[in-house]
């Protein structure tokens, strides 16, 4: 591989766009309509990218692992989408979101990428709001806007605990609308196998379908994979069951680069793990935090007597509860980013305050309900009480709610430029499935707006500087030697996944996988924890291939198949997660060393050595793969120690 | 039919709603009416309603009318029912469904088909005899005698003389002469020769005779049930599918739905109930 | 908790299916049900019988995926939630829980439970949507919205696109979901620029693809996860009656 180049534009951070865009190639209509675009995924970056490539004239196919594009898991999000407006006139700027998202990516992000994130944060909310997207309003009928972590600004825009939800409905319409002009063509139940390589340009995709097991190949001038992030990595996360790394991954391994896959959001709130037989944790929405308190007992023995059965938490006087969040970041209180309030629970719940099963702390909106009244937290939270009501069997307005953090997002992702292409030309990179704007940590709220950015306002025009150099290629014929390679590769893996008839199932590979994963590559990560989790994963990716047991037939619906197959990527996955996080001698942001912080146990970045992205090449089966470096430099922002107290 | 089908979905429930208001409208008229039954003047304030509706030309228009909207309410319901059928697919449940439903509601083709029956049989009954189709009861009025054929009157006076007496003895009518000679048969209205055509179907001893029928009152009031449990779901379906839906108003549609199918239902079906008690 | 699963197979679009008995022991009453169903396919998985397939997802109940008939319910006893969200203490230690695929002759069976509800996004895509294209709109404050009608539209906009409203309903009629769409957007200003088109449009497509007709009998709402009223479908058919005068 060449350099890294990111073809930041030069000029004030300001201007680069700006400048970008006026110094831009574009493309005519006529040509448009000559160019395909292949869009792998349907979430808010997926769907809002076809949408908009679709409506400027491009042919685009979008493919969608689901049945429909609007069960994409953007749809999961609650609490709500970040913008600059300023509307609450409490000195939000874009400059400020901008400061906001590189501090609290603790200063591993790159600075430009992150000014244009901030820069179109506005025109998001014009756009969902002209789709029809039903954002909460006050009585005068404006927008209304709520507090998220890390920010002392109201700058989050949402539609009660569904915003996710209603911004993918919103993109999904877009995109629908698009489909029905015949602009985008939807193939659902589809699932990408690997991407199609030629001359080193990316040419097309290989995927199969999830209805009828047939494999079939799709041509295109560049393809999108807006395919999210690879949480579930760790068996137990908060993504769905169907989100996988493996499109990411084929990327990789065909020549686009893996940037900071050690970086791993783990969300402070969701519903701690009960039991063995679990397949996923549920989140409750950040924006709880804008009202709930975050507590543990203060004395040893009150917790266990709780864990014990003995106490309720009600029974705990006041002045025994540790409201720890308070206590240690008086400044932002329960409003600290993720990282922050995630470790401190950790901390807690290590050191023996834990309640429940020992992993859990109380969320309490005694208070909130208190000052404001039951029925106004029902408006702000009902249907995350109901839901935690379902799940749990407690109710929340009577008892505190009970939290654990649990995995949630992933900042790492395929290496970007600027204009979102991966280092396999013709391959971009858009939303959770790139590494660029969320640095070590994401904030609240700001993944919904990533996911727009890049769709709506991003790749339409890069993308066209990119195609403006191949409107003379015309159609790329699918029955080309390297889609013929491409496709017996794929069907050849999946034939080696069948001869093995082992005899442990997938999911029971898979949940011991996550154990590694949490145990050594989760919220705390030592040396010999790293080592030792590589070794790990090797010896049980050694047994996988050994020992899987892959149930039914190719040519038919086959959900083992398919978590087989995802899983071999994940096996893979996992150990260069480990490898990065061994290499990232610092603690920042979501990715904790234990050996790097300070007295106080807060995360100790190492800018000297680390302030900058590890971007790691593939170099064949069995090959260690290279870690290069893109610095980071920030002349916007003075970098300093960040601080929440 | 066929370019009918190919209507919206909405047209066609819409049309069966306001057809269907239309009926319940009319369904009021016919229950009043018939409540003059029970009154105690040996048909005389029925009598005067049905020769309204016999004879005045407003009615007779709505008569063609009523006979559309019944016969469209009946073919959309039917086409309706079919699609929903073949909506289901191929395979139904195994587990039928349990949805909290109003009950009425998951009934309405049967409860529709009972009154259907009913309609016939009350055609039969009634509305045939009218139109001359099928034999029933007749009722021919004093002044009318002067219509009668000059020569048949000369003929039969005596039978047709006897046909009006007053066989109750009533020391208000001197002469003991009705003013109508009502009941008549087939053969008694023969009396008043062929080309007499002043006489009218009197409903109310053919009612009085079938209500009289223990058997036929009971079959009447089964249907009757079944009209109220269709009105019931009827009423406020007719205003949620013209779009009538508000939180401050529905409830009192919905209770008034029942009291108006209650209400039908107690109209109708106190004649039946009356006869078989009393 | 033992349980004893009638489940349906059915191994293709195209061949007969049949319900299976399998018996499972020692559930918790924490387990949700797909859980349930998971712990069921890995012993059968273990047996070396194909595993049951169903759609699953989000297992947060939001994504829709989610879709299976259990005694006589869409996504089972509980009142708005979907099957992931619900809970193996709703049920009785030793009951028969059958459970069904959605049956409707427009969600045709792909295989065991899972059906294809492409039907869905066909009648979006005639027109659930406001046709507005990237860029080029004006500020989200431009036009104020009251907070009343916004969140009328909320309460539509909720709706997940599962399908319980059309397993539930008697008539196998999607008129919930279609109500729900056109109801979200006819509450708000931009939406009533298109408002006409789309109901007749979203109207025809619906019956085109052999959804049953609407008969009022609530069995969508009760079953609904999203709490969605059937005042939209009245909404609905208010926006085509004047579509349709208009």
């Amino acid at each position: 591989m060449d350099t890294l180049n990111s073809k930041v534009p030069a000029g004030p951070v300001a201007e680069k766009w700006t400048r970008y865009k006026s110094e831009q190639h574009l493309v005519n209509p006529a040509n448009k309509r000559k160019l395909d675009v292949i869009v792998v995924g349907t979430g808010l970056a997926g769907a809002s990218a076809a949408a908009s490539l679709g409506a400027l004239g491009f042919n685009v196919k979008i493919f969608c692992i689901s049945d429909s594009p609007r069960r994409a898991h953007s749809i999961a999000a609650q609490g709500g989408i970040n913008a600059a407006k300023n509307y609450q006139n409490d000195g939000d700027s874009v400059y400020r979101l901008f400061y906001d998202t590189v501090k609290g990516g603790d200063y591993r992000a790159r600075e430009a990428n992150v000014y244009r994130l901030a820069e179109v944060s506005n025109a998001i909310i014009d756009q969902c709001v002209a789709q029809g997207v039903p954002f909460a309003r006050d009585y005068a009928g404006y927008l209304d806007n709520r507090s998220f972590g890390g920010a002392q600004v109201s700058r989050t825009f949402y539609a009660r605990g569904q915003t996710g939800q209603q911004l993918l409905i919103g993109a999904y319409g877009a995109l629908s609308n698009e489909i029905h002009k015949g602009s985008v063509k939807l193939y659902a139940r589809r699932e990408m196998m690997d991407i199609v390589v030629k001359d080193g340009h990316a040419c097309g995709i290989v995927c199969r379908n999830l209805t009828d097991g047939s494999i079939e190949r799709y041509s295109a001038h560049a393809v999108l994979l807006c395919t999210g992030g690879y949480g579930n990595v760790y068996f137990l996360s908060t993504n769905a069951m169907n989100s996988n790394g493996s499109a990411a991954w084929k990327a990789y391994k065909k020549g686009a680069c893996f940037a900071n896959p050690c970086f791993t959001q783990i969300h402070p709130t969701c519903i701690p793990v009960h039991g063995d037989y679990q397949s996923k944790l549920t989140l409750m929405s950040e924006s709880l935090r804008n009202d709930g308190r975050i507590w543990v007992p203060k004395k040893i023995e009150d917790a266990e007597a709780i864990r014990a059965g003995r106490l309720k938490p009600t029974d705990i006087a006041e002045e025994d509860r540790d409201y720890y969040l308070e206590r240690r970041y008086p400044a932002f209180g329960n409003l600290v980013p993720r990282d922050v309030a995630s470790r401190a629970a950790k901390e807690r719940c290590d050191a023996g305050y834990g309640v429940g099963t020992g992993k859990a702390v109380y969320l309490d909106f005694a208070e909130a309900i208190q000052r404001l009244g039951r029925q106004r937290i029902e408006e702000r939270y009902g249907n995350l009480f109901q839901m935690y009501q379902k799940i749990t069997d407690d109710n929340p307005y009577e008892t505190p709610m009970m939290i654990y953090p649990a995995v949630h997002y992933t900042m790492g992702g395929l290496w970007v430029d600027y204009e979102l292409q991966t280092t396999l030309p013709g391959l971009f990179a858009l939303g959770e499935a790139n590494f660029s704007d969320h640095g070590a940590n994401r904030l609240g709220a700001s993944a919904l707006m990533q996911g727009l950015s890049d769709g709506y306002f991003v790749i339409p025009y890069t993308l066209q500087n990119f195609l403006s150099d191949h409107i003379h290629d015309g159609h790329i014929p699918t029955d080309l030697p390297e889609f013929e390679q491409t496709e017996n590769a794929v069907k050849e893996r999946i034939n080696k996944l069948f001869s093995i008839k082992g005899n442990t199932s997938p999911d029971s590979f898979h949940k011991q996988l996550g154990h590694i994963m949490w145990e050594y590559v989760g919220m705390g990560r030592t040396k010999e924890g790293l080592t030792t989790a590589i070794e790990e994963i090797r010896k049980l990716r050694e047994r996988f291939w050994q020992d899987v047991k892959v149930t039914g037939k190719a040519d038919e619906m086959n959900p083992e198949l398919e978590k087989a197959l995802r899983l071999a990527d994940f096996l893979e996955m996992g150990e260069l997660m480990a490898e990065d996080a061994l290499e990232r001698e610092e603690s920042c942001g979501g990715h904790f060393r234990e050996e790097h912080q300070t007295p106080e146990g807060e995360a100790k970045r190492d800018d000297e050595r680390f302030m900058h992205v590890a971007v790691w090449e593939y170099k064949g089966e069995g090959e260690r793969p290279v870690r290069h470096q893109e610095p980071l430099a920030f002349e916007a922002i003075k970098v300093a120690v960040r601080n929440y107290k | 039919m066929t370019n009918y089908l190919n209507y919206a979905s909405v047209t066609k429930k819409v049309t069966l709603a306001i057809i269907g208001g239309f009926l319940m409208i009319f369904l009021l008229l016919h229950a009043g009416i018939n409540l003059c039954m029970l009154r105690n003047d040996g048909g005389e304030w029925f009598r005067a309603a049905a020769h309204f509706m016999g004879t005045n030309v407003i009615i007779k228009v709505f008569e063609y009318i009523l006979f559309a909207a019944f016969i469209v309410h009946i073919l959309l319901a039917i086409v309706l029912q079919i699609q929903n059928w073949r909506a289901r697919g191929p395979v139904g449940y195994k587990v039928p469904n349990k949805s909290a439903t109003r009950p009425a509601s998951k009934f309405m083709i049967y409860t529709g088909l009972l009154v259907l029956i009913f309609l016939g049989i009350h055609m039969m009954n009634f509305y045939f005899v009218k139109k001359g189709l099928v034999e029933g009861r007749y009722l021919v009025e004093l002044k009318d005698v002067d219509k009668i054929d000059q020569a048949v009157l000369e003929q039969n006076q005596m039978q047709i003389v006897a046909l009006f007496q007053d066989t109750e003895a009533n020391p208000a009518n001197a002469y003991g002469i009705k003013p109508v000679a009502d009941n008549l048969t087939k053969d008694q209205l023969a009396l008043f020769g062929e080309n007499f055509t002043a006489y009218e179907p009197d409903f109310y001893n053919m009612a009085i005779e079938l209500f009289s029928n223990t058997a036929y009152a009971l079959i009447y009031l089964v249907l009757i049930i079944a009209l109220c449990f269709h009105l019931r779901h009827a009423f406020g379906s007719a205003f949620q599918t013209l779009g009538w839906n508000h939180p401050k108003y529905t409830p009192f549609i919905e209770g008034f739905g029942l009291f108006y199918a209650i209400l039908i239902g107690l109209m109708f079906g106190i004649i039946p109930v009356w006869f078989l008690l009393f | 908790m033992d349980f004893t699963l009638k489940i349906w197979r059915q191994a293709g679009p195209k061949v007969k299916g049949k319900f299976e008995t399998y018996p499972i022991k020692g559930i918790s009453p924490d387990c949700s049900f797909l859980e349930m169903i998971d712990i069921l396919n890995e012993s059968l998985v273990a047996k070396g019988v194909e595993p049951v397939c169903f759609d699953h997802d989000c297992r947060e109940g939001i994504c829709g995926m989610c879709s299976l008939y259990i005694n006589g319910h869409p996504h089972g006893p509980d009142s708005q939630i979907t099957t992931c969200q619900l809970h193996m203490r709703k049920f009785q230690d030793g009951d028969t829980i059958w459970i069904e695929p959605w049956r409707s002759a427009a969600f045709p069976v792909i295989k065991d439970l899972v059906v294809d509800r492409q039907a869905f996004d066909k009648i979006v895509q005639a027109g659930g949507y406001i046709s507005a294209t990237t860029g080029g709109v004006p500020d989200a404050n431009a036009i104020p919205i009251s907070k009343k009608n916004a969140d009328t539209a909320m309460d539509a906009a909720a709706c997940i696109g599962c399908g319980a409203c059309v397993a539930a309903c008697k008539n196998a009629s999607a008129m919930l979901f279609v109500s729900a769409k056109v109801s979200h957007f006819a509450h708000l200003p931009q939406g009533k620029i298109e408002a006409a088109k789309r109901v007749q449009a979203m109207v025809k497509k619906m019956d085109e693809l052999g959804f049953g007709n609407c008969t009022n009998t609530g069995a969508c709402e009760a079953e609904c996860p999203k709490g969605i009223k059937i005042s939209h479908i009245a909404k609905l058919n208010r926006e085509f009656i004047c579509a349709k005068l208009g």
